[in-house]
């Protein structure tokens, strides 16, 4: 029987002997699971397209009653973490270990930050009466309910995405302080950026499609 | 195997393509004054340019190995289908 080979991560090959430490089955199966993940987003974004055939100028008016600043300023912040968890990554494989760490650390921060400012827009919304099921959007008319409903379920998704996030990069971090993750084993810190990265895709879609639609 | 090293330049220069694709999402409302439906299409015309800057030269599918790739088209592919079928749907519904 032919041995099986694995690739480490400066492409050297080795027999494997084991499923331990496989960089590239590691790294495959985590992009199956983001895979599943877009389907999971795509779903939910098929629906707000359905509806926003069906409901387009309410969508619109809907759409400018959101803080576009608000989420303009979320927009670079992930945009910018995104960058940061790269160089994390980047500087892991460049044995930078204290400057990986600084920049896992910069990017929490930012995952922080991106979460304080849609709380506090989620907390003006709720405090004028605008949540799924609320006497006063079940007032308004079906488009508006329909708008704000996928506007909660989508953003609230997002970020529970973005608080599983915060989680990973923290336990990242933990990893580096053990030594769990070093320059030549960094498959948990690249599929952890892999993921940072899918985060920000979602956020790069829905950010126009409820923000930038009625300005 | 590829294996995929960026380095600080390239990501800075993708960086800065994505912050550019971010301003242009700002200015284009009152550049041109457009419905939400045409709006909607060109927001998300920058949203995939962006996407496929982030894909591409962040997440280093380029360098990937080619049943990743094709993985990853596969999934789109079964997206578009939903899309279609169901806006087939929905347009004559």
């Amino acid at each position: 029987m032919k041995q099986e080979m694995a690739y480490d991560v400066a492409g050297n090959s080795y027999p494997v002997t084991d499923y331990k430490d496989d960089y590239d089955g590691e790294k495959f199966g985590f992009w199956i699971f983001l895979l599943t993940e877009m389907m999971m987003f795509g779903v939910l974004f098929l629906l707000f397209a359905i509806n926003f055939y069906r409901h387009s100028e309410l969508f619109g008016t809907s759409s400018g009653h959101l803080n576009v600043w608000l989420g303009g300023v979320n927009t670079v912040i992930l945009l910018v973490s995104t960058y940061t968890m790269g160089l994390a990554s980047l500087m892991m494989r460049q044995a930078k270990v204290r400057a990986s760490a600084y920049f896992v650390g910069a990017t929490v921060v930012m995952a922080i930050i991106f979460l304080s400012i849609k709380a506090f827009e989620w907390s003006v919304d709720i405090h004028h009466g605008i949540y799924p099921g609320s006497g006063i959007l079940d007032a308004k008319d079906k488009g508006e309910i329909l708008f704000f409903g996928l506007y909660f379920v989508m953003t609230g998704l997002h970020g529970l995405h973005v608080i599983v996030g915060i989680a990973l990069m923290a336990w990242v971090l933990l990893l580096i302080r053990s030594g769990g993750i070093r320059p030549e084993h960094n498959i948990v810190m690249k599929n952890v950026t892999l993921y940072w990265d899918f985060v920000h895709l979602i956020w790069i879609i829905l950010f126009p499609l409820f923000y930038m639609i009625g300005v | 195997m590829k294996t995929a090293i960026g380095t600080v330049a390239l990501y800075t220069k993708v960086l800065a393509g994505l912050l550019l694709l971010t301003l242009l999402t700002f200015l284009q409302p009152s550049w041109f004054h457009l419905t939400p439906g045409k709006t909607a299409g060109v927001q998300l015309l920058i949203a995939f340019m962006k996407v496929a800057l982030v894909v591409v030269y962040y997440m280093h599918l380029r360098s990937e190995i080619g049943y990743l790739k094709g993985y990853v088209v596969m999934a789109l592919v079964i997206l578009m289908i939903f899309f279609l079928i169901v806006g087939i749907d929905v347009a004559h519904s």
